[in-house]
């Protein structure tokens, strides 16, 4: 008997329709639905050339479910900025990835989550995380994934982009006790930090989300400025003259984008409002909107990688880990290549 | 080429100077008068280079008398192995302006070069090169670009002005340039994994039987 959720997920971790599905196995489309509605099994034949186009062994879509991953926070993001199949192809691997995790994670022990929730204002917040992180008040955060994944966040990288802010996040698994951070495909090295220290910030204040999703975002924005950039420091550093020139130092130091720099600024009142429109028109005018210069590394996760390593070797038994969890080996690496590789 | 620093400093100057002009008429509500805003960036500019240790000085005799064109400039000089006299002024729609009427100008933008300007033989020969920084902005008074011009010989029309070279100074967040493929990655440290370790049971039940 197969599973018909893993045939949905082998499906939808290829990005294919039903329909597309169906062509390749040359069976009529609805045949798909229904083997993905349980009505109907695959004869050995059709089950054959599933798990041939598809690239899973057989044995996949014969094991049972894995944990459930919930939305969280991908629920707020604007269905405009990607299809429902690019929608569902992401969380098709963070799927598979919060599986391999959780696998792997129940053989250690792993560390605990000491990550707050907390219902206050978002400023406030941001403070009392860095405190629960052994953060510094008013220091610049070096590595943020690796800070996170010591505070017990599970944060997975996929290979594939997600719409918007390259990051989501969700508290899953019993009791809903696992902070876990999804970050996409690589984007710049500022852009990925912001994006995590947003999602950070959703685990935080919103693990029971309430309010209008702009609202949401809004706090989530405020909450990751005030963790990566805090005020005090901030007042000391942003001096005038403030130009893109004497923010490219600041860039480099506090490991965010000039924008979020020039944000920051105008929320602590620390540039004017013609300033603040000043500078963002200049940031237009270079085209540095979309592609800014002066390149801040990308951090990638570490925390799967390392426990394939203790688990299954170094290097990496790729093919012992795949059977475990009816994987093909080609696939296990490409999830494990989004993670970093320790020294 | 000559080799003198990057002026940076500059285009610092000229960023905050840009944003200040532009905030004065903001403060105002009135449109930006585009003969008072280069003097107001001149000014802006000026103010920060000071602050910055540079000897920036008005254009003597001329700062007055055309306050309301826009090409009244601010000079720097630099001595490196020769003098380098510089002077800042407003592109005229992104080209090297006339000097106009002034003798003083038409001298400044009027200079020979030798033919092989950087052969050792013709350093004592050359006194000084005279060189300006151009600057554009756009009707919002946002910084578009700097270039570095070496003028040869101007009078009162644009159709008389000619320039050796004129190169767009790079912004310094973008120089030296890096490759738009290279993303840099932030190093993982053996030291910096987690401390976790296999549970015993899970241990124990690995080892196989001998």
């Amino acid at each position: 008997m197969i599973n018909p959720a893993r045939l949905q997920q082998a499906r939808e971790l290829r990005g294919w329709t039903q329909t597309a599905l169906a062509q390749q196995v040359e069976v009529h489309p609805s045949a798909i639905a229904q083997l993905e509605t349980g009505r109907i099994q695959p004869s050995p034949p059709v089950l054959d050339a599933i798990s041939r186009v598809t690239g899973f062994p057989p044995t996949f879509f014969t094991r049972p479910s894995g944990p459930p991953l919930p939305l969280g926070s991908l629920r707020f993001r604007a269905r405009a900025a990607m299809t429902a199949r690019q929608r569902r192809q992401a969380w098709g691997y963070a799927q598979t990835l919060y599986e391999l995790m959780a696998s792997m994670a129940a053989q250690t022990d792993y560390p605990a989550p000491r990550l707050p929730r907390l219902d206050r204002d978002p400023v406030a917040a941001a403070a009392v995380t860095r405190q629960a992180l052994g953060l510094p008040p008013d220091r610049p955060i070096g590595p943020l994934i690796r800070t996170l994944e010591r505070g017990g966040v599970w944060v997975l990288a996929i290979p594939v982009p997600l719409p918007q802010r390259d990051a989501c996040s969700v508290w899953a698994g019993g009791d809903s006790a696992t902070p876990v951070i999804v970050v996409a495909a690589a984007a710049a090295g500022d852009r990925r930090r912001f994006s995590v220290a947003h999602e950070l910030a959703h685990l935080v204040l919103h693990h029971i989300p309430e309010g209008a999703p702009h609202v949401l975002e809004q706090q989530a924005d405020a909450f990751a400025e005030a963790f990566l950039l805090p005020a005090g420091a901030m007042r000391e550093a942003l001096v005038p003259p403030i130009t893109l020139t004497t923010l490219a130092d600041l860039k480099v130091h506090w490991g965010v984008s000039l924008q979020a720099l020039i944000r920051r600024a105008h929320t602590l009142d620390l540039i004017t409002p013609s300033q603040y429109r000043s500078l963002s028109a200049q940031l237009g005018a270079r085209g540095w909107r979309t592609r800014e210069p002066i390149a801040v590394p990308v951090e990638r996760p570490r925390a799967l990688r390392q426990l394939a390593e203790l688990l299954y070797g170094r290097p990496i038994e790729t093919q012992r880990l795949a059977d475990e969890l009816s994987l093909d080996p080609s696939f296990v690496q490409e999830l494990l290549e989004a993670h970093a590789v320790g020294t | 080429m000559p080799e003198i620093p990057a002026p940076t400093h500059v285009l610092q100057a000229l960023e905050w100077a840009t944003q200040q002009t532009r905030a004065y008429f903001e403060a105002e509500g009135v449109p930006i008068d585009r003969h008072l805003a280069p003097s107001l960036v001149r000014y802006q500019a000026k103010r920060q280079l000071a602050r910055l240790g540079h000897d920036a000085q008005e254009e003597e005799g001329e700062a007055y008398a055309f306050q309301t064109l826009p090409n009244n400039g601010l000079s720097l000089s630099y001595r490196g192995d020769h003098l380098y006299v510089l002077r800042i002024l407003k592109a005229l729609e992104g080209q090297l302006p006339a000097p106009g009427a002034s003798r003083a100008r038409q001298a400044f933008w009027q200079q020979q070069l030798l033919f092989d300007y950087d052969a050792p033989s013709a350093a004592e020969l050359r006194p000084s090169l005279n060189l300006l920084v151009l600057w554009e902005a756009d009707a919002a008074y946002t910084l578009r670009r700097l270039s570095l011009v070496c003028p040869k010989i101007g009078a009162l029309t644009r159709e008389s002005v000619a320039a050796y070279w004129m190169i767009e100074i790079p912004h310094p967040n973008v120089w030296p340039p890096t490759s738009a493929a290279a993303m840099p990655e932030a190093p993982v440290e053996g030291r910096d994994d987690l401390e976790i370790r296999v549970r015993r049971d899970v241990e124990a039940s690995r080892e196989v039987p001998v």
